[in-house]
């Protein structure tokens, strides 16, 4: 079933920043994390966020999610400013956040018990989504037994499990290996289409950017701004294996590239000085 | 040893780990009979120099002693003076630690209010709690009373203070993380804060447990008419090193019975812990 990802007006807003800023106190002084960050997410868009890493992405992310109040500027969520947590989404935070008390299936459970989802129908889907993320027979482990690549499958399950309407996803591949990392974004892919769910995404790998979003917001070194806002046009479905011989992606490629080279030498100059 | 350890021969897993699941095994048979054997010359020498080097007036012996405890045991005489001690022990371990629990965890979720109270409480929990033993016997009796405020005042602390650290110390991600689901404050309390600071709590009861057990013989030291700590009492009282002794063996065995009950506790409740 091909879904029509088009980046057109006719689709409501659903989370935008608006000169959003955030400055920390550090005993050097303030440190601004996010100078005005402007950004738009519509209904049914995948959006990666992509910039050199420790750039301010996780920030974006936190305010979005409603944890954190950018010091200037505001969020807004289908119209309104968030005040406090954000639960129509499930986020996927970098550092992962599953219950070590739990076992994988209690993890996964969790969001849909606080849900109040009936047992019957939790037991269900969770079968589901623990097979989505190739745990099966890992649902009665405890986390301590499991390695940081299952940790960050339980998290993702987890995130979806209630299929809230919005995913924020920080890096949620990155401690995968090759071959599970391309089955696992097929997966995401799959399932986000058949939810049509709105996706902002963190990475720092451009070609996984590139693969899987319908936009690349390309950030710069701290303090974070936008740098370059992409189109990625390329028709869905996607066969993720042969999308990087097709012209168009290579094109699209070469612009990322050409801003992301550039923030990540300013990133080290930066790194340099302060040494 | 060289073998094994030589990296021009790979070992296979399966007998890599047999290897050192024997060695292991071995281990645990030489430090069992290592200590049988300290044991024995401990208590043979003790009995041999009884009466040959030392006056058994002032030393008694092991056989003494044996004979005092069997029979203390086949007549029954003792059991009422130790299920007195037990039950000072229980009771008063019952109200300290339910006390500790409820005021840990609330100052724990309270940080100005622990600030104000923590010079008082500091105060209170560097006084030697057993040198109060004689005016709680003023206050409360020389019965039940006195000993169980004593053992619940110990305990309290001990187990207070690790249930305050426990609840002070949650991460604040697995907060995030469910009121993102969508968690009540209640809900958070109970699937994260109860859960993370257990592991406090049952650490805190560890190191309750032997206190409180001298608490309770120590109290009935001071004054008494009834439990272990009377027969010790009584005997010194008499110059009867046998009987002092032999009270003391109770003792060491009902303490040491004890901590290991609470430790299978503990592994229970903190099973996720190990794999």
């Amino acid at each position: 079933m091909p879904v029509n990802h088009d980046n057109g007006g006719s689709r409501s807003v659903v989370l935008a920043a608006k000169g959003a800023q955030m400055t920390y106190t550090s005993r050097q002084g303030p440190v601004t994390a996010l100078s005005r960050v402007d950004l738009e997410v519509r209904e049914g868009e995948f959006v990666a966020l992509l910039g050199p890493s420790g750039c301010g992405k996780s920030t974006l992310l936190n305010m979005v999610a409603g944890l954190i109040k950018p010091t200037k500027g505001e969020i807004l969520y289908r119209g309104a400013t968030l005040t406090g947590p954000n639960t129509n989404i499930g986020y996927m935070t970098q550092r992962d956040s599953i219950l070590p008390w739990r076992t994988v299936a209690q993890n996964i459970a969790l969001p849909l018990q606080i849900r109040r989802v009936p047992k019957k129908e939790r037991t269900q889907r969770v079968a589901q989504y623990v097979e989505m993320v190739g745990l099966t027979g890992f649902e009665h482990a405890y986390p301590s037994a499991l390695s940081g690549g299952m940790r960050k499958r339980v998290g993702l399950a987890q995130a979806m499990v209630y299929e809230p309407e919005t995913l924020l996803l920080d890096e949620p591949f990155g401690a995968l290996d090759a071959i599970l990392r391309l089955r696992m974004q097929a997966e995401l892919l799959a399932l986000i289409d058949k939810l049509g769910a709105t996706v902002l995404f963190v990475t720092h790998d451009m070609d996984e950017a590139i693969t899987l979003a319908d936009r690349v917001v390309v950030m710069s070194a701290r303090p974070a701004r936008i740098v370059d806002d992409i189109n990625v046009s390329l028709p869905r479905p996607r066969n993720l294996e042969e999308l990087q011989f097709q012209p168009e992606y290579q094109e699209v490629r070469r612009r990322v590239w050409r801003n992301l080279s550039r923030e990540i030498q300013a990133g080290q100059k930066e790194s340099n000085h302060h040494e | 040893m060289s073998e094994v350890s030589s990296p021009s021969r790979p070992l296979e897993a399966g007998s890599s780990s047999l290897f050192t699941k024997r060695r292991l095994g071995s281990r645990r048979l030489l430090i069992l009979l290592g200590q049988v054997v300290v044991l024995v010359l401990w208590l043979t020498s003790w009995e041999w120099m009884s009466g040959r080097v030392i006056d058994p007036f002032f030393s008694s012996s092991p056989s003494a002693i044996a004979n005092q405890l069997y029979e203390w045991f086949s007549t029954g005489t003792i059991w009422v003076h130790l299920l007195i001690t037990l039950r000072e022990f229980g009771i008063g371990l019952l109200l300290g630690g339910t006390a500790g629990v409820l005021v840990g965890f609330t100052l724990g979720r309270l940080p100005t209010t622990a600030a104000i109270l923590n010079p008082f409480v500091t105060v209170v929990y560097s006084l030697p709690k057993l040198a109060l033993a004689p005016l709680f016997v003023l206050w409360f009796g020389i019965g039940l009373g006195s000993k169980v405020v004593l053992v619940a005042m110990i305990s309290f602390f001990l187990i207070f203070y690790n249930t305050f650290t426990g609840a002070r110390d949650v991460d604040p991600l697995y907060i995030d993380a469910l009121r993102i689901m969508g968690a009540s404050r209640f809900t958070v309390y109970q699937r994260v804060i109860i859960p993370s600071a257990a592991v406090w709590v049952m650490t805190g009861l560890r190191i309750a447990v032997p206190q409180a057990v001298i608490g309770a013989v120590v109290g009935e030291l001071i004054s008494s008419n009834q439990g272990i700590g009377y027969i010790i009492a009584n005997g010194a009282a008499f110059f009867n090193t046998t009987v002092v002794l032999a009270g003391v063996a109770v003792v060491a065995v009902v303490s040491v019975t004890l901590s290991q009950l609470i430790i299978v506790l503990e592994r229970w409740a903190t099973r996720w812990k190990h794999n």
